[in-house]
């Protein structure tokens, strides 16, 4: 299992209804196959920084989840196969994994150095 | 030099050497820090088009690393979050005919 987000665009003329039935239905796929969505945020009408398909607006929409690399294919081949998808974007979220790398190394540094056990238990007396 | 030296002292010795600094830039050189290596918690992501967006010139072309001092690893970071924010219409690919 590995931490993904996807942003996909959606057309500005989609009626709201069918905006967040598109939205379930990306959460229904990721869990259908065992993944785990984090969060699925709308932010709504933007104006595109440029058009796409002649439209100059779009409904962002952010997935972030954990799941399997089969479930991402799936998803992008949805969303490729979806008309009122304009543009969407799956990146695999490394931010998260760096920091639980690093914290670990950090105590083992300070650890290694013995004589910081002793200052400390100078301090102490 | 010995001659020029022993009549100007140290006074002159300064101006000299300004002016052959000054046959490339003029000014004092500051060194410019990488932003993202001062902030570590900072992180480059390309759904934040308005940190991105100080990277970016007006027509969309992204800043050289020698305008802004990003180190080299965090301006690879840069162009790939930037490339990223293109492909979603969050930045300009370019704002000529925009």
């Amino acid at each position: 299992m590995h931490r993904y987000e996807t942003l996909f665009i959606l057309h500005p003329d989609l009626p709201e209804a069918q905006v967040r039935e598109t939205i379930d239905r990306v959460r229904r796929l990721i869990e259908g196959m065992e993944g785990q969505v984090a969060e699925l945020q709308d932010w709504g009408m933007r104006d595109l920084a440029y058009p796409i398909r002649k439209q100059p607006r779009g409904t962002y929409v952010l997935a972030q989840y954990s799941a399997r690399p089969d479930v991402v294919k799936e998803l992008e081949r949805t969303l490729k196969l979806a008309d009122e998808v304009l543009r969407f974007i799956s990146v695999r979220a490394a931010e998260m994994r760096t920091t639980t790398k690093r914290a670990p190394r950090r105590p083992r540094s300070t650890a290694a150095a013995e004589p910081s056990e002793a200052p400390a238990a100078e301090r102490g007396s | 030099m010995p001659m020029r030296g022993g009549k100007s002292a140290g006074r002159r010795t300064r101006p000299a050497g300004d002016d052959k600094t000054a046959f490339r830039r003029r000014g004092p050189v500051r060194r410019k820090v990488c932003r993202f290596c001062a902030d570590k918690d900072s992180r480059i992501d390309y759904k934040d088009t308005r940190a991105l967006s100080s990277f970016v010139t007006e027509r969309g072309k992204i800043v050289p690393s020698r305008i802004t001092g990003n180190c080299a690893k965090h301006q690879r970071e840069l162009t790939m979050a930037v490339k990223r924010a293109r492909a979603v219409a969050l930045l300009p690919f370019s704002t000529v005919n925009v």
